[in-house]
């Protein structure tokens, strides 16, 4: 059987006004991701999520659309996107955009169309009520340090509408079969033009439970009505939701695997993160453990960082004081009462620990996904407010701008972080580009090493007993290929023994090239990790191809 | 013409490309394929990057076994064109850079040949000898149970002078006696009135049945024989064919080309490997190519394929070159037979292997075996032995150039009916689909041209993992590897210490792309790398 292309997908995000300019107004475009597509291809990477590019005010990033089939003109035109999908694709990349449908922008036709006139059926796409019922206790905004309230009041309308975000942000009505029917619509239309799938925003604010809106709701039909719609256009679309829940309530959204393909595992996310503050396995393994498992055709999406807040909300509390103390010192950095707005490099700041991350993030079972520039290990610039801190421009040079635009720096969407380590003449693509010992240049050998080890996207995993509190040791295994990873959370050198006994391996391929292990007989391995080392290694049997070196093959004949 | 290195013969470095004439294309409405059809269509070939192509039988003929029953070695059949048609079609290709082999048949003529009519026509006659006739066996029967290949026995009655003559296919077929000095002497002029003309070499029709036992003893059983084989394999043809008195001719084949430059000698030889080897002749002094035919009848599962291919490496004598087939006029289409998912990857394997790759027409378009309804068979194989899948008719329908009514090949009626998928699979259409099957073929033969690695280099076995079958071609400091996974799953493929970049991927979408350590194969996938150490880090 054909395994789903997703699973074995390497995501990059990229946020299309920031990431580079390509006429100068000071926006990244369109046309300036599709110039830059042969450096996304030699990352390794093969589908690329694209943030909002949707016409929109932009109050909260492109999130408040107003108008679902076309194109922001600052970001480009629709021939620009049918463009940049053709090329991606000769390059072997697939191009994902993003599905908001939970709420529209209040500038959107629908909105100010149904708040004029409540015999409309516009005004029945939106969610009103004369005197809105007493919030459930602890039913909060989704900003709730910047929006007090879930209802706000149209005067207009003389009603007041729902909305789980922004009041700028109101919320359709899923329970209405004519928003789902323009759902349909709008994923017919970008179908036609080549997208390969959807990253579905707000997923459970849309179809979920919500005790503040008293009208049934039925996630399951409905996330089945839009995957068998998508499915029927392009066979291999996928919905790949934002799912940001507990474990236990993830299962709800893959169904039988005839909802939403992938989710994006925040709940893993912040586990990683737990570890890496405690400096030990246990955080992660037991998330590990926690998550339930996937249907056939289901698949998690596994990250460091998005483009918007870590969110902690899924720690115990005292996890989450170790993370916020270890990554988020200064008040500032924190946000929304549950997470930490910053980027990965930052963060971990130590190149030891950044390589850890990306080995464990690529080592984990499920698709890897990357927030562009942390290849780089680009910085944040916390002088801006809520999540913007993360979101600057991308550094591709030393020069002007770094290389990002040739507008006058005033004009730049957003500054490009230019002072302190993670400046552009300090971080920025070209000189990593021209420096093999260079983060980019390790992350395109980490990417390479991932996509010969189709065991991590496709197979299934087990820990193995490591005897160490510090070091995660687990096995991939899928069909005839086995591997072995190492990661030591510790900041001191971790001594263990791999025992793959049970896997009737007899030797250890080392897949990155720069292990030492000493076989210790029996299928018993010594291995000494160093400080905030990390190994993947393939397990072989005695009539595997051998690992010999280039200089041991000699011709049968010449 | 092209340039070649020193160390290699241009059929060593090249492709050859098999043209079925009757169905590549028709220029005159008849609905059967012609000489100027073939010249019209060279820029295809040149397009495609092959080197040479093989021509099957134009010669005038009755055409029982369409062009293999030949009434006159030394003329063009008016069904295909002209001499001249034929002179234009040469003079065309050496323009191009391509090389034009015939097809010489020289074990049979047709029963119309002028000289089957003389040695038929009485047993006094100076022809007479120049085919075998034989006495009845004491009983009245055949004079041994020798078997005719299309079915039924090899000795045909002639009533008029009282004796059998001996036929190993359609009894229109009579066999020459190349034990006949006078036979010999007319064969090999026949080689120096095509060579003088300009052709580049031949390949040799059933050579290993010139020679027959002198002593006509029967054929033993075949112990392994079940009915679905068809009652010709029923015997174990020892006498009939393959006797050691055969290597002789095929010296004084080779003698009269080698007093030309470069000119090719290829035997077609359905035999077991260890019999094929000794075609190469001794000091290879024998055809420069014996048609290897493995890889058309080899289960397709990676253990197997390996088996076959290393085999043919290992029983090869010192000096002989290899070559490999995926598909003729005589056998299923590749597509059909391994399926098209796995047609690509068949493709990978035969234009990277060690060796000289013959390519059938329509097979770089994916093109498959076309069912034939009963009413329209034309293959006397078929008639003869109907109901086994034997007949040659399906793998024989016409080229499909482009989306009009009959695929471009003719305005008329074909001859055989086309394939039902022709608007969709033709050269015009997958021409514009740069990840089609056709495109594959441009990409894989652009890399063999390029890659000294691939067109010269030397073959290195590596172990089998799962169903992947993965080897090295080596030329000098040059190391390629090549890696295909033969089944509809992915596979993993370690490679240890050592990476590479992608040159070519059979779904051509990872050009360049680098490889390291480990490699994943998707489902059908092969994939070409151009190898290198692994730095340490």
């Amino acid at each position: 059987m054909s395994e789903p292309w997703y699973k074995t997908a390497v995501i990059y995000a990229i946020d299309v006004a920031r990431f580079f300019d390509s006429d100068g107004d000071g926006w990244g475009d369109l046309r300036g991701v599709a110039n830059r597509l042969d450096y996304l291809a030699s990352l390794g990477v093969t589908c690329l999520w694209l943030l909002p590019f949707f016409p929109s005010p932009r109050l909260d990033n492109g999130y408040d659309i107003t108008e679902h089939y076309g194109v922001d003109p600052r970001l480009g035109t629709l021939q620009d996107f049918v463009d940049l999908v053709e090329r991606a694709g000769e390059r072997g990349m697939r191009v994902m955009i993003e599905l908001i449908v939970n709420h529209t922008s209040d500038k959107h036709p629908w909105f100010l169309a149904g708040r004029r006139d409540p015999s409309s059926r516009f005004h029945d796409y939106y969610i009103w009520e004369t005197s809105p019922p007493p919030l459930p206790p602890g039913h909060r905004n989704a900003f709730p340090t910047q929006e007090p309230s879930l209802w706000t009041y149209d005067e207009v309308a003389g009603q007041y509408y729902y909305h789980m975000f922004y009041r700028f942000q109101p919320q359709l009505d899923a329970t209405n079969p004519e928003v789902r029917e323009e759902i349909k619509r709008i994923l017919d239309f970008w179908l036609a033009l080549g997208v390969c799938g959807f990253r579905f925003d707000a997923v459970p604010i849309m179809v979920g439970h919500d005790p503040a809106v008293p009208r049934e709701r039925e996630p399951r039909a409905w996330l089945r009505e839009f995957r068998t719609h998508a499915i029927s256009r392009n066979p291999c679309a996928v919905l790949l939701g934002e799912v940001d829940l507990h474990a236990y309530q993830l299962v709800e959204y893959f169904g039988s695997g005839d909802q939403l393909n992938m989710l994006l595992d925040f709940f893993l996310n912040s586990h990683m993160f737990a570890s890496f503050a405690a400096r030990e396995k246990g955080p992660l393994l037991r998330a590990m453990r926690q998550l339930p498992a996937t249907p056939a055709t289901g698949q998690w999406v596994n990250f460091l960082r998005n483009l918007d807040e870590l969110n902690l909300s899924w720690l115990p509390l005292e996890e989450r004081d170790v993370v916020y103390e270890a990554f988020a010192p200064d008040e500032d950095m924190r946000i929304y009462e549950r997470g930490i707005a910053r980027r990965l490099a930052p963060m971990l700041r130590d190149r030891r620990r950044i390589e850890l991350a990306f080995s464990l993030l690529f080592s984990m079972p499920g698709t890897p996904l990357i927030a562009y520039g942390d290849e780089i290990g680009l910085g944040e610039d916390m002088s801006l407010p809520g999540r913007e801190p993360v979101r600057v421009p991308m550094q591709w040079s030393a020069g002007r701008n770094a290389g990002f635009s040739s507008a006058d720096p005033s004009h730049l969407v957003q500054p490009v972080v230019t002072k302190g380590p993670f400046g552009h003449r300090k971080v920025n693509v070209e000189d990593q580009e021209d420096d093999a010992g260079s983060l980019l240049n390790w992350f395109r050998l980490l990417v390479r090493t991932w996509r010969g080890c189709p065991e991590f996207g496709l197979g299934s995993w087990h820990p193995i007993d490591s005897t160490s509190s510090r070091v995660l040791a687990h096995i991939v295994i899928w069909r005839n290929g086995t591997v072995v990873a190492l990661h030591n959370f510790s900041p001191e050198q971790e001594e263990l023994t791999v025992d793959v006994t049970e896997h009737r391996g007899e030797r250890l391929l080392d897949l990155f090239g720069n292990a030492t292990q000493q076989d210790l007989g029996k299928d018993r391995f010594r291995v000494a990790l160093p400080a905030y080392g990390y190994q993947w290694y393939r397990v072989l049997g005695r009539h595997d191809p051998l690992s010999y070196p280039p200089t041991a093959y000699d011709d049968r004949r010449g | 013409m092209r340039a070649v290195g020193r160390d290699h013969l241009w059929w060593q470095r090249g492709v050859i490309y098999q043209v079925y004439p009757r169905s590549f294309q028709d220029t005159n409405r008849d609905g059967v394929g012609d000489l100027p059809g073939i010249t019209s269509r060279l820029d295809h070939l040149s397009s495609l990057g092959v080197d040479a192509l093989w021509i099957s039988p134009v010669h005038p003929s009755p055409m029982a076994d369409f062009g293999y029953d030949i009434s006159d070695y030394v003329d063009v059949d008016p069904v295909f064109g002209t001499l001249e048609d034929f002179d234009a079609l040469v003079d065309e290709a050496h323009r191009r850079g391509l090389k034009v082999l015939m097809d010489y048949v020289p074990n049979h003529t047709s029963e119309e040949h002028p000289w089957f009519q003389r040695s038929r026509s009485s047993r006094d006659d100076p022809r007479r000898d120049w085919y075998i006739w034989h006495d009845p066996s004491p009983d009245g029967g055949p004079p041994n149970n020798w078997l005719a290949s299309f079915g039924g026995s090899a000795w045909e009655w002639d009533e008029r002078t009282a004796q059998y003559y001996y036929h190993a296919f359609l009894a229109q077929q009579p066999d020459l006696n190349w034990r006949n000095p006078q036979v010999q002497e007319a064969m090999l002029d026949v080689l120096r009135f095509w060579l003088d003309r300009g052709v580049d070499g031949f390949r040799v029709d059933v050579l290993w049945h010139v020679i027959k036992d002198d002593e006509f003893r029967d054929d033993p059983p075949n112990p392994d024989w079940v009915p679905a084989h068809g009652p010709h394999s029923s015997l174990d043809h020892v006498y009939s064919s393959d006797r050691p008195e055969t290597h002789d001719m095929v010296l004084r084949m080779r003698e009269v080309l080698d007093r030309y430059d470069e000119r090719v000698l290829i035997g077609e030889l359905y035999l077991p490997v260890n019999r094929l080897m000794t075609y190469y002749g001794e000091d290879c002094g024998g055809a420069h190519l014996p048609f290897n035919f493995e890889l058309m009848r080899v289960p397709w599962a990676a253990a197997e394929v390996k088996h076959t291919v290393d085999g043919y490496e290992g029983l090869l004598p010192e000096g002989g070159w290899p070559n490999w087939v995926l598909g003729n006029h005589d056998k299923h289409r590749v597509a059909s037979r391994v399926g098209p998912a796995q047609a690509r990857v068949a493709a990978m394997l035969l234009l990277t292997l060690r060796g000289t790759p013959t390519l059938y027409y329509g097979d770089e378009i994916g093109m498959q075996d076309v069912p034939i309804p009963p009413n329209r068979v034309r293959d006397p194989f078929e008639k003869s032995v109907p109901g086994l899948g034997l007949g040659r008719d399906p793998e024989r329908t016409p080229m499909q150039w482009d989306a009009s009514e009959n695929a471009g090949f003719t305005t008329g009626v074909p001859w055989l009916p086309l394939s039902a998928d022709h608007a969709v699979r033709n050269v015009e259409v997958l021409d514009r689909d740069p990840r089609s099957i056709l495109w594959l073929y441009r990409r894989l033969l652009a890399l063999r041209r390029s890659e000294g690695a691939l067109s010269v280099g030397s073959y290195t076995p590596l172990d089998r993992h799962g169903e992947v079958f993965a080897y090295m071609r080596r030329h000098g400091a040059e190391r390629i590897l090549v890696a295909l996974n033969l089944s509809h799953d992915g596979q993993v493929y370690p490679l240890g210490p050592i990476g590479g970049r992608t040159l070519l991927s059979t779904h051509l979408d990872t050009d360049h792309e680098p490889v390291r350590t480990s490699l994943f194969l998707r489902e059908n996938e092969g994939v070409i790398i151009r190898m290198q150490e692994v730095p340490p880090r």
